[in-house]
């Protein structure tokens, strides 16, 4: 899925969280959104996924305008929340089998994959668990297997390295995230840890008070010091020192 | 819940079932698990016999002194309290 992001704006009353953000992400990239507290992350990704309504501009998916009505759209994307949206009652079969319900994804093998994802997961003794009793990680990973189950094209993925996930869950993550990507997908995730983001994306976002203040490829970012390229540390205390 | 959501449900929680079965150590958990979820069935239980017999006693006057026979006479209409 093509995204382009046309002079987007979200104000929420006084205060403007996104102000003017033109980006393009082609399909098939791992996309860092890294920004500090307060910087516009959650807010792209919520406008990305439908969430919010632009208060300008416009978000278009493979050319076309995007808003809340186009359910096809939305059907090809997923948002997660650091907070994952289960009811305490539901299971992590149950909610996996209500977001397959609901992305249409139930295809030939998708036990198998839930199986897979499952133990990936390290969830299988917990499968029948209600989410009331599973700890934020387990939760968060338990959301994670049901939107990779659901297989849609663009992952919005808000916090997920800072969402309690152990080590196991985290390598399966990045492992899934990949498969995805090389068959097309995009994943946008958004995170405050540069580490993360050095070695975990083909592109890297760095939002600064609502702007988009640079939009590169990692393997950039990631020359010497004395390359023209920038290390991301150095371009965030750049950011940081300048109160760009 | 339509049909194709339940059979979904109903044949993966039968596979992870027998995975779970075969290893001690996830029947251990599993077990574990299902030990405090009866833990809080009986104490919500127990709850709501208190909280029925609290909403029973006051239309049937039942005081401070009453027994257990008294509250199994206030459970069935046919016998006066």
């Amino acid at each position: 899925m093509h995204i382009t992001l046309d002079h987007v704006s979200k104000r929420f009353g006084s205060l403007l969280a996104l102000d003017e953000v033109s980006l393009e992400i082609p399909p098939g990239k791992i996309v860092a959104v890294l920004g500090v507290n307060g910087a516009g992350k959650s807010t792209l990704l919520r406008t990305l996924g439908a969430l919010l309504v632009p208060t300008a501009g416009e978000v278009r998916y493979d050319g076309e305008k995007f808003d809340r009505s186009r359910i096809d759209f939305r059907k090809r994307l997923a948002l997660l929340p650091d907070q994952p949206p289960v009811t305490s009652g539901q299971t992590p079969i149950s909610y996996m089998a209500m977001c397959l319900r609901l992305w249409e994804s139930h295809r030939p093998g998708i036990e198998e994959l839930a199986l897979s994802l499952l133990t990936d997961f390290d969830l299988l003794p917990l499968a029948e668990s209600q989410f009331a009793s599973l700890s934020r990680g387990q939760t968060y990973k338990a959301a994670l297997a049901a939107l990779i189950a659901s297989d849609p094209e663009l992952w919005l993925l808000d916090e997920p390295f800072a969402a309690g996930m152990d080590p196991r869950g985290i390598a399966a993550l990045k492992r899934y995230a990949s498969k995805r990507a090389g068959r097309g997908g995009t994943i946008l995730y958004t995170t405050q840890i540069v580490e993360i983001a050095e070695q975990f994306s083909d592109v890297v976002c760095i939002l600064n008070r609502g702007r988009v203040v640079a939009l590169e490829e990692t393997s950039q970012l990631k020359r010497p010091h004395d390359a023209p390229g920038r290390s991301l540390d150095r371009l965030i205390s750049e950011l940081s020192e300048a109160g760009v | 819940m339509n049909r194709t959501e339940r059979d979904f449900r109903r044949s993966l929680t039968r596979r992870v079932r027998a995975i779970v079965d075969a290893s001690p150590e996830m029947r251990a958990e599993w077990q574990r698990r299902r030990l405090s979820l009866r833990r809080l069935i009986i104490i919500g239980g127990a709850v709501a016999f208190c909280a029925l017999f609290a909403i029973l006693a006051v239309p049937f006057g039942i005081g401070h002194g009453c027994c257990i026979r008294t509250l199994l006479a206030c459970l069935v209409p046919a016998r006066e309290c």
